[in-house]
């Protein structure tokens, strides 16, 4: 086995989802590593057909690794209501938002209070 | 070059997540990484373990899993290679303007950030993905500076 490194063998990934709402925003603060395994977490709590969910906020500032399988899981979403990421967007996500031009896809906010007041305007076609 | 995970004494990754750790290893004792942290450092990296992510995700979501895996530094930056058994070649879908497709741009953003990508076949069967990601900054899509107030 991989001795390298320290970290959680035997979990199926280093990420973290916690999710909370606030009137019909729902909050959800990913922190971490987040590719195709472990990822059900963040799939439930981005659930494009969540009711009652106007907007999603994405606190993301503690992401420290995200590929397009986890892009595709933010993305879903998108569709249909405003995502907006909040906190300080890690260089690394920065990246692969800039690189494959999802990051017109969602609204940014410094902070979780401002990303869940931010106006949004309609997407245009 | 300096060959590594090559040999009985390194297992295949089996999962997305070991072959990144397996990737960042290699590149922070390979001292290619410039000595300043700082954004630079940190874009290299970047682009190599998105690289290396989105090339594993491939042989375990579509390959059937990873079969073979080596990666090795050298100065003209990483070189990546994974195999998988199967013999479909990956395929760039295309995107209606507009929407987001639940995944298919693993590959088109393997194609982006690579400076060569290679498709061999692998015996008996399958196929082996060979990329070079350059560790220098060299040839990435340009980075937008943010505005000077």
């Amino acid at each position: 086995m991989d001795t390298h490194h320290a970290g959680t063998y035997g979990a199926d990934a280093r990420n973290s989802v916690e999710t909370r709402t606030e009137g019909d925003v729902r909050v959800v603060v990913m922190a971490g590593e987040f590719d195709m395994d472990g990822a059900d977490e963040l799939r439930t709590a981005l659930d494009p057909e969540a009711d009652g969910v106007a907007r999603f906020v994405l606190d993301v500032s503690g992401v420290t690794f995200a590929d397009s399988t986890a892009l595709s899981i933010m993305l879903q979403p998108a569709l249909n209501r405003p995502v907006v990421l909040a906190g300080e967007i890690p260089s690394r996500l920065g990246r692969l938002l800039e690189v494959t031009g999802a990051d017109r896809a969602f609204a940014v906010a410094p902070t979780v209070a401002e990303a869940v007041v931010l106006i949004v305007p309609p997407r245009r076609r | 070059m300096r060959p590594v995970d090559t040999g009985p004494a390194y297992p295949v990754p089996r999962t997305a997540m070991q072959a990144r750790d397996r990737v960042q290893s290699l590149i922070e004792s390979s001292g290619i990484l410039p000595e300043t942290s700082g954004p630079p450092g940190e874009d290299v990296l970047s682009d190599a373990l998105l690289v290396t992510s989105e090339l594993a995700t491939n042989a375990i979501r579509h390959g059937g899993g990873i079969v073979g895996f080596s990666a090795s530094v050298s100065s003209d930056g990483l070189l990546l290679a994974v195999a998988d058994a199967s013999g479909d070649h990956p395929v760039t879908l295309v995107r209606p303007p507009g929407t987001f497709p639940v995944g298919g741009f693993g590959w088109p953003l393997i194609c982006r950030l690579a400076r060569s990508v290679r498709i061999l076949p692998a015996q008996p069967v399958g196929k082996r993905i060979e990329v070079l990601v350059p560790l220098d900054g060299a040839d990435s899509p340009p980075v937008r500076v943010p505005d000077q107030r």
